[in-house]
């Protein structure tokens, strides 16, 4: 059994693997790369970088199934700490060397950290709004509040939930405080509302059906559609309704002589304080088109107490492990005195200075070690030349 | 009020159908070459453009540079041209301008296209505007529907029309600059207006242009406007038009006086717009945008009135094309208006780098480090052919310290022009791996003395200069452009751009010192000491992978950690970052591989030229695609030279691998010796 180990040990901590591992992320990362132009970044990032398997389609017509970059970071991982750290031989020649292994493991144990705790998303105010709330690029959700309730209590299912839901297969969600059913009969992630005509076999509502889009679009540009029965637990009567990521506002449905409110947007994640924007400053090089500079001057409101700052390109506000970075603007091209909104994007990441203490350690190992590479070979040289 | 009923009469002015050509009685202008203190004189002259204050010779150079791929020209009698000489005559004399070959057609098929005829011409040769603008309207439908279709979905004529078009553009609208001065503006001499505007130049109807708003004003609403006063001057000058009471005026008389006014703001109104090519009079100090004659429309008519001083300086600009004409005078007006200019720029602070940036573009230290590079790579060379010779090879030694040093003082200039760290844009990063390439190369050479790193080492310096050059010629703009907010750092530009291009030099001198021993073992150099000269290549090969490996190492995450900083993330998978780190894992894998023993001297040599594909790749490879957040580093139409560089090396290391699988095909014995671990 213990030459098993010390066997698997040899392998795991091997130049052999190290060497696979690397040229097989750049090949991943060089197909990964060149699919950006077709598929986007979040769908190349979905299939290539943040997957543990892939199928890559060579000219669209051959697949070659390619480990995806969690693996390949994985086994990466293993081999340095096996290889790098472990096995490795401890002189001064090598100092260098395991201090610049520690430091990779460093940052991969941050991309981890990242990955699994992290958040990210985008915060858009126009000026004098305050929000605590931030939107994630790409999940959806279905929220339900009665209307003119006060206070108002939002129901909200997640993009999970509802993803796999289709005809064949709906999803009820029931909540014992919400006097109806919320079933999501057709989940599309890419579709387009368009009237029914003679098509039968299709969810409608209104005469209208979501007509899926087959063609490729990228992943952050589709929009995507739900088809909801709102059934009140204690009455026949059902209500359809088409929700549609594009619309210009909630589904606002009367069900026993109450008025609900439907609404399919962006999922939404709490900050642990509010931001209003006072105001949003954008910066022309002068007779050109060319941004200089923009900024959006904020106040940070929490337990009641202001705290003005400005966020700014290169100068985020970090509070409290979240990060908010100047993202965009608009409305483009707007006429002056139009009343502007500043987007911020927002990052939670508990790993957020790893990098750079890693960067630290990183250059520390690498200069330590090429250095004393140099001054033996000098050394040499020298020796040589006196003999 | 009067803002609304003068935008009506002047925007909506179509009565006339107006067609502001200069007059057909100006004379030609004699084609005597500008005196070379004029040209001097001109050539500090500041202008704002592309969001900078520059000198105008800069902008010259450029659009010379864009329009004729070289920055001189020559006139048809065969004299030769400075930039700043073809546009003081392209703006002062645009009749001579005109004649001058400077469109550069390097396919005849683009004048087949627009019908221009070029027979008895070479395929690649340079037409005058006066030849192509026969066809010019063709050519401006063609493009028009070029420019409809993405960049990328181009063919290569479609890409050369619509370049040409733009040229044919850009040119027209400097020789229309001046028309503005040159326009004999139509005030019939009974109308009240020949009053008013005796001289009837631009200047004198910016002056009085208030005064011409009001009287237009009145006339249509048969009232005076609810406006300011006028000051007692005006006053006064105004009654030149209308009579004291208004109801009192004929109606012919008003509508011939309403007539006058319409035509002479609607000529003032094209010819304003047809003015903008040029921003030279510096704004009033509140103001960040410089002025051109259009400018002072606005201001006059729409703002309120402007300082006379910048008055003044409109009135001597305007006599500059007047005067072209007359040696003497011309010499008189350009040095009052260069003072006046260069004095309000002082005064904003704003002229301090010019006389340095006319300096870096008149020594042309670039160009000059190209030749001397290839004449050290001659020198370089002599000494292996005379080994023993030991002064050759002290003065080969030493030789390239004076390219690197005029490079490094060109980008030392421009550091200080710019106020920014020495890389900030792809033309820059060619600059500066260059001078890391060469440097690193001459401290090779100096430790090791083989000779080796020097020849290569000049050679990439040649190679690098002449790529920057052909880079500056195809895409013909300034190359110290306004940076876009995200790039308004001057720490992580000096930190992470300047390391991960120190990178690509050094990374890139690894790969071309490969193609020596490659190229050696292919002609089986095997003769006395060629152990010890493959030895001395492999150790600078892999001493100088390991120099690039550790600022690509670096460089790659500083740039994380900048986009950390600016775009919330530490990684995004963007194409640029995703070329970076194809760097470093390659460079990685050659250190494993040479470390495990799973490649030797042979292995590490075509890896390293490989690792020449994995730089291109990223350097200039993925600007390609159009996509990702790196935006300012895109650049189009470089992508068949591109992969001509992937073929050459794929075929080196083909040879490599060759050599490697069929050793006998050398004559040279495989190389047995180990490498420094």
């Amino acid at each position: 059994m213990k030459k098993v180990l010390q066997a698997v040990f040899q392998v795991l901590a091997s130049s052999a693997l190290a060497c696979v591992l690397l040229i097989l992320l750049m090949a991943v990362t060089f197909v990964g790369t060149l699919e950006q132009v077709d598929l986007g970044i979040y769908e190349v990032k979905r299939r290539y970088f943040e997957s543990l398997i892939t199928v890559h389609w060579f000219f669209n017509k051959v697949p070659v199934p390619l480990p995806g970059v969690y693996l390949l970071t994985f086994l990466a991982g293993v081999n340095l700490v096996c290889g790098g750290l472990v096995r490795i031989k401890k002189g001064i020649s090598q100092w260098g060397v395991v201090v610049a292994h520690a430091a990779v493991v460093i940052l991969l144990v941050g991309g981890w950290v990242k990955h699994e705790y992290g958040e990210e998303g985008y915060m858009t105010l126009h000026e004098a709004e305050v929000s605590n709330e931030f939107e994630t690029p790409l999940d959806w959700e279905i929220a339900i509040w009665k209307k003119d309730a006060a206070p108002i209590t939002e129901y909200v299912i997640p993009h999970r939930d509802f993803a796999h839901a289709s005809q064949d297969h709906p999803v009820t969600f029931q909540h014992p405080d919400l006097p109806l059913d919320i079933q999501v009969t057709a989940f599309f992630p890419n579709c387009l509302p368009q009237p029914a005509g003679a098509q039968t076999d299709v969810p409608s509502a209104d005469g209208f059906i979501l007509q899926p889009i087959s063609e490729k679009t990228k992943l952050e540009e589709q929009i995507p559609g739900a088809v909801v029965q709102l059934q009140p637990k204690n009455a026949t009567a059902v209500n359809v309704g088409l929700l549609w990521g594009a619309q210009r506002g909630p589904w606002v449905v009367r069900s026993n002589d109450e008025t609900w409110v439907v609404d399919f947007r962006r999922q939404r994640r709490l900050l642990p304080f509010a931001i209003r924007l006072d105001k949003f400053t954008r910066e022309l090089h002068p007779r050109t088109n060319l941004p200089r500079a923009f900024s959006s001057d904020i106040t940070r409101i929490e337990n009641g107490e202001e705290f003005p700052a400005k966020i700014s390109m290169n100068e985020p506000l970090r509070h409290k492990g979240y990060t908010l970075y100047q993202a965009s603007w608009g409305p483009q091209n707007a006429p002056e005195g139009t009343r502007l909104f500043s987007t911020l994007a927002v990052s939670y990441d508990p790993a957020e200075r790893l990098p750079l203490y890693s960067c630290v350690v990183l250059t520390a190992g690498l200069v330590f070690h090429f250095g004393w590479m140099l001054y033996r070979r000098l050394r040499r040289i020298a020796e040589e030349n006196a003999s | 009020m009067i803002r609304l009923w003068l935008t009506l009469i002047l925007f909506t002015g179509n009565a006339f159908v107006f067609a502001a050509e200069t007059s057909d009685t100006e004379t030609i202008p004699t084609p005597t070459p500008w005196e070379p203190d004029v040209v001097q004189m001109f050539k500090t002259i500041p202008i704002q453009e592309g969001g900078r204050i520059k000198p105008i010779s800069t902008y010259a150079g450029f659009l010379l540079l864009r329009l004729n791929g070289k920055r001189e020209c020559r006139t048809p009698d065969g004299r030769r041209m400075t930039p700043s000489e073809w546009f003081m005559d392209c703006l002062l004399r645009p009749q001579l301008a005109q004649e001058y070959p400077v469109f550069l057609v390097d396919d005849t098929a683009v004048l087949d296209a627009i019908g221009v005829p070029h027979e008895g011409r070479k395929k690649r040769d340079r037409y005058t505007y006066a030849e192509l603008a026969p066809a010019r309207e063709r050519l401006m439908d063609i493009a028009q529907r070029a420019s409809n279709t993405p960049p990328q979905q181009l063919n290569m004529l479609e890409a050369k029309i619509l370049r040409l078009a733009q040229n044919l553009q850009d040119f027209e609208k400097v020789i229309h600059h001046f028309d503005f001065a040159r326009y004999a503006y139509s005030i019939p001499a009974d109308s009240p207006l020949a009053t008013l505007l005796p001289e009837k130049r631009f200047s004198e109807i910016v002056k009085k242009a208030r005064i011409i708003a009001v009287a237009a004003v009145a006339l249509h609403r048969g009232e005076l406007p609810n406006a300011e006063p006028l000051n007692p001057n005006d006053e006064e000058l105004l009654r030149k038009i209308l009579p004291d009471s208004l109801q009192n005026l004929d109606a012919e008389t008003r509508t011939h006086t309403i007539e006058t006014l319409e035509r002479l703001l609607n000529e003032v109104d094209t010819l304003a717009a047809r003015s903008d090519a040029l921003a030279a009079i510096p704004p009033p100090d509140s103001e960040t945008e410089w002025l051109t004659p259009g400018d002072f429309v606005e201001h006059a008519f729409f703002s309120g009135p402007l300082p006379d001083a910048l008055l003044q300086m409109l009135s001597l600009y305007e006599e500059l094309p007047r005067a072209a004409n007359d040696p003497r005078t011309f010499r008189s007006c350009l040095s009052s208006f260069a003072e006046a200019a260069i004095h309000r720029a002082q005064e904003r602070g704003e002229y301090k780098k010019i006389p340095l940036e006319v300096i870096l573009y008149d020594t042309q230290p670039f160009y000059y480090s190209l030749i001397l590079y290839a004449l050290c790579f001659v020198l370089a060379a002599l000494t292996w052919i005379s080994p023993k010779n030991r002064r050759l090879a002290g003065l080969a030694f030493i030789a390239p310290l004076i390219p690197t040093a005029l490079l490094a003082y060109g980008i030392t200039l421009r550091c200080i022009i710019r106020g920014r760290p020495p890389v900030t844009t792809l033309y820059e990063t060619i600059l500066f791996a260059t001078a890391v390439a060469v440097l690193i190369a001459w401290i090779v050479e100096w430790i090791d003395r083989k000779k080796i790193a020097l020849s290569i080492g000049t050679l990439l310096g040649a190679a690098g200069m002449f790529l920057a050059f052909k880079y500056e010629a195809k895409e013909g703009v300034d190359t110290m452009p306004s940076l876009v907010a995200v790039l308004d750092t001057n720490f992580w530009l000096a930190t992470h751009v300047t390391t991960i291009t120190i990178g690509y030099g050094a990374g890139l001198l690894a790969g071309a010192i490969a193609h020596v021993y490659i190229f050696a073992k292919f002609i089986g150099l095997n003769s006395e000491g060629a152990d010890e000269f493959y030895e001395s290549l492999t150790n600078i090969v892999y001493g100088v992978l390991c120099f690039a490996l550790v600022f690509s190492v670096l460089g790659t995450v500083l740039g994380g950690i900048w986009a950390a900083e600016s775009w919330g993330r530490f990684w995004g998978w963007d194409p640029k970052e995703n070329g970076a780190l194809l760097i470093v894992l390659w460079q990685l894998t050659i250190l494993h591989a040479r470390k495990g023993g799973y490649i030797r001297e042979l292995g590490l040599h075509g890896a390293a030229v490989f690792q020449n594909v994995v730089i291109a790749f990223s350097w200039w490879g993925v600007n390609q695609l159009g996509v990702g957040l790196h935006s300012y580093g895109q650049t189009t139409g470089i992508m068949r030279a591109l992969f001509v560089f992937y073929a050459v090396e794929f075929t080196v290391v083909a040879f490599a691998i060759g050599l490697w699988l069929f050793p006998r095909f050398s004559s040279a014995q495989p190389a047995v010796k180990s490498i420094p671990k």
